[in-house]
Order: structure tokens, then C-alpha cells, then sequence
């Protein structure tokens, strides 16, 4: 079937299958992305204000891009969540199978698994997610509530409206709202990332074959945006305050403005309540800007046809989600003693391992088939 | 086994899926039942177990058309 771009050019539209290959092969990329981030954050976060400086300004320029397209990769994984969630009673109906069973399993072998690697004592608080499990649980919360959701009017912009006072109130004094609000059910994340959800749920084949069928005018000038907005974005950062590295964490939407940009008390970052929110929002909006460029530029450029090893992982993309920290966890360890390019080259390759291993058949099938058993046990008949 | 018991089954499978009972094989999976691919697999998985068949591949999913393309992909394994 063809649709019609604005300019009247005649659009081919895909096939389901080369619909299911774009989206796995994104999946895919963004699935061994946040395998290597888990893997190396533990190393990136000990970049503080100071180290960041001593990167030196060339580096950081040259490596903003890279740091985006990562901070961009939860956003985009929830939109193409909502991409696949049209069929809203069918996504409700399995929501607790797929999400809050596994939720409530790998947070008990999580922390089993921190007390005999990490030493950490066994304690489990069942309503704030561990590392990665807020996103099954945000899952949980998004699917149960979007088939009544979709029909709220202006919802996208009171959802984005939201996700920006989201960073203002979480865990502020100010609002004298509960200190565990930002962790709690992952509310928090859950309220930032709507938009991006909803985002997907509206999009259409029809609008993904119109960006696919982009000029190269257009791909030029949206990568050249997004290249100079990412560096922009980091150097605003980097410049005010001396915020650095730890500025951009508060775009994972699970801080408050204040805990990274606002006075730390060693006179680095924004002094005053309105001006940390000011700034706050501004570079929340710039970044969800950033994160809508690197959709366009994905989309555009990632193929629709199967490839070895992506389309695989993209498949399995969930599987490989919830079980890659197991793996990643014990071996973290061996990172931390390595000089830092060396644990970054390592990092890599170990991820690219475990993409591997997990996204195997026998491994996703087995995941997926024990998840909807427990599922099927813990249910009543 | 007879095609009328696949259909049964898929469509059966379908409608404890999906939470519907308006399942009919006419229905298109573009525009009237979208599935997550973690829901085909679990689908695969049930019609798997309740027909005794092979493995379904989970691209045959995505280059069917209709509920009626899926029983005839299953018939073919039955």
C-alpha cells in the first residue's frame, strides 16, 4: 500500500515483516547499548565534576553525541514499547504475566544474587525497583492504564507538561512530598517517560514509511541538528556551575533537578530554587528534543530487512533485558580494577557476549515460558 | 486432526489472549488484532502445547495477513 508525503512524493509502505525487522533491529541496538551502559556505568559515574574537567573539553565535545544517544535509549525503548501496545485490552490483559511477575521474581533473585556477590545485606522493598526492573514495573503501571489514558483529551502535552514539573517535585523539600518518591513504583520514571509511550502508541506504519522516506537533505540537516544539540546540551552542562557529567544523570527521570544542578553547597551548580528549575526544565526539554532527532535518525537509517545476530537480539530484546544484570553484576567486579579504556574495550566485548548468549533461542524461549508459568501458578483459575 | 479443530484452537487461544470473544477468522492482524511479540510467542507457546505441533517460527507471524492464514500455517504443522 502507498501513502502520500506532504511534499505529494508517492510513500511505499512497508510490509508487516519489514515492520518487524526495523523494529527488532532497533531493539536490537538499543538492547546491547544499555548492556554496555550497565556494564560501564559503574565506571562512568565515578567521573565526577573534576574528572570530567580533566577529560578535557575536546573529548567531551567528541564524545556528547555518544553520551546522548545512550541517555536517549531508554525514551525511544519505551516509544517503541507504545508502538506495540495499539491492541491496549490485549496489552492490559497480559500486563501481569509479562511485567509484574517477572518483576516481583527477579527482584528476589536480584537481591539474593547483591548479598552473595556485593555482600549487601538481604532486605527486599518490594515497591522500589531495582536497577533495571523499573521499566517491567512502569510497564505494568503504563499497560494497565493506557487503554483509559488514550482517551483523556490534550493528553501528549498535559503528559509532557508532567514529565517536566516531574524533576521539580520528586523528592523536593520545597513540596515537603515523601523522600521515596523518587524510586517509589517507579513512579517517577513512569510520569517522565508518558510522553515518549504515547508518542508510540500514536505513531502508525504510514508515519514510519514518511520518516523512512526521508530526503538526504533532511537526514543531513536532522543529524547535523542532533550532532550540535547533543554537544550544546553537554557543554551548557559543562560550563554552568561546572555541572558536568552528574548534570546529565537527572535526565534518566528518576531525580530531582536540585540533587544534580542545583547548589551542592561547594558553589558549584544553580543557586536558587526558581533557577535550578528554570534550567532544569530547559535542559530536559533540549534533551527530549535531542532524543526526538535520534528517533528520526534511527528510523531513517536502521534496515528493514532481517540481519544476523540484531534482528535476533531485537527478538529477544525483553529476555536479554531482564536477565543480562545477573550476568552483569559478578563480572562488574573484574571492571573495576582495569585502567579505564581498557574496562571500556572490555565492557564491550563482554556485552556483545552476553547479547549473544541471552538472545539465544533455547535462553528466550525458556525465560519467556518460565515467566508465563509463574504467571499461570500464581493465578487463580 | 481436522482443520475445524485447528481453527477452533487458534481461535480460542486468540480470545484468551486477547481478553475478546469477537475473534473471527476474516480479522486482519494490521488492523484488528495487534500483538506484541512477546504475546505471538506466548501464543506460539499455547497452540504449541494444545496441538502438539512443531515449533512456529516467529516471522511466520509477521508475514501472514489474517486469523485464517494463521490456521492454515498451523494446519500445515498439525
Amino acid at each position: 500500500m502507498n501513502t502520500v508525503s506532504r511534499s505529494g512524493v508517492p510513500v511505499k509502505e512497508m510490509t508487516r515483516l519489514e515492520n518487524h525487522y526495523l523494529f527488532a533491529n532497533i531493539k536490537g541496538i538499543l538492547t546491547f547499548l544499555l548492556v554496555t551502559y550497565h556494564f560501564i556505568s559503574s565506571r562512568l559515574t565515578t567521573l565526577t565534576s573534576t574528572q570530567f574537567t580533566d577529560v578535557g573539553v575536546g573529548l567531551v565535545v567528541a564524545f556528547s553525541p555518544i553520551i546522548l544517544f545512550v541517555l536517549a535509549a531508554s525514551p525511544l525503548f519505551v516509544m517503541i514499547s507504545g508502538y506495540g501496545s495499539k491492541d491496549t485490552l490485549a496489552c492490559r490483559n497480559t500486563a501481569f504475566s509479562m511485567y509484574f511477575v517477572p518483576y516481583l521474581a527477579l527482584t528476589v533473585v536480584m537481591v539474593l544474587e547483591f548479598a552473595i556477590f556485593n555482600g549487601l545485606p538481604i532486605y527486599i522493598i518490594p515497591l522500589e525497583p531495582l536497577m533495571q526492573l523499573w521499566y517491567l514495573l512502569s510497564m505494568f503501571i503504563w499497560m494497565q492504564l493506557l487503554h483509559d489514558i488514550v482517551n483523556i483529551r490534550f493528553i501528549l502535552p498535559i503528559a509532557l507538561i508532567m514529565a517536566l514539573v516531574n524533576g521539580m517535585v520528586i523528592n523536593n523539600p520545597v513540596f515537603a512530598v515523601s523522600s521515596g518518591l523518587g524510586t517509589f513504583l517507579s513512579l517517577s520514571r513512569t510520569v517522565y517517560l508518558l510522553p515518549f509511550l504515547l508518542i508510540g502508541y500514536k505513531l502508525s506504519k504510514a508515519d514510519i514509511s514518511k520518516i523512512r522516506s526521508m530526503n538526504r537533505v533532511k537526514t543531513i540537516l536532522i543529524a547535523a541538528a542532533f550532532l550540535v544539540l547533543s554537544v550544546v546540551l553537554v557543554m551548557f552542562c559543562y560550563n554552568n556551575g561546572n555541572i558536568g557529567f552528574q548534570g546529565l544523570l537527572m535526565l534518566k527521570g528518576d531525580n530531582p533537578y536540585y540533587k544534580y544542578i542545583g547548589n551542592t553547597g561547594d558553589g558549584t551548580g544553580f543557586n536558587t530554587f526558581w533557577e535550578t528549575n528554570f534550567f532544569g526544565v530547559i535542559i530536559t526539554v533540549a534533551f527530549f528534543v535531542v532524543a526526538a532527532l535520534a528517533t528520526l535518525l534511527i528510523f531513517k537509517m536502521v534496515p528493514a530487512k532481517k540481519i544476523p545476530f540484531l534482528t535476533k537480539l531485537g527478538n529477544a530484546s525483553l529476555t536479554v533485558y531482564c536477565l543480562h544484570i545477573f550476568i552483569v553484576i559478578p563480572l562488574s567486579g573484574i571492571l573495576s580494577s582495569l585502567s579505564l579504556p581498557i574496562a571500556l574495550i572490555f565492557g564491550y566485548v563482554l556485552s556483545f557476549g552476553i547479547c549473544i548468549l541471552l538472545s539465544l533461542d533455547p535462553v528466550n524461549r525458556a525465560y519467556t515460558k518460565i515467566i508465563f508459568a509463574l504467571g499461570e501458578i500464581i493465578k487463580k483459575k | 486432526m481436522n482443520q475445524e479443530k485447528t481453527r477452533d484452537t487458534v481461535i480460542e487461544r486468540l480470545c484468551a489472549l486477547t481478553g475478546r470473544n469477537d475473534i473471527t477468522p476474516e480479522m486482519s492482524f494490521e488492523s484488528d488484532i495487534q500483538l506484541t511479540s512477546v504475546n505471538i510467542m506466548k501464543l506460539s507457546f499455547d497452540l504449541e502445547n494444545a496441538l502438539d505441533i512443531d515449533q512456529i517460527p516467529q516471522e511466520k507471524f509477521y508475514d501472514i495477513e489474517t486469523v485464517q492464514d494463521l490456521i492454515d500455517v498451523v494446519a500445515e504443522l498439525v
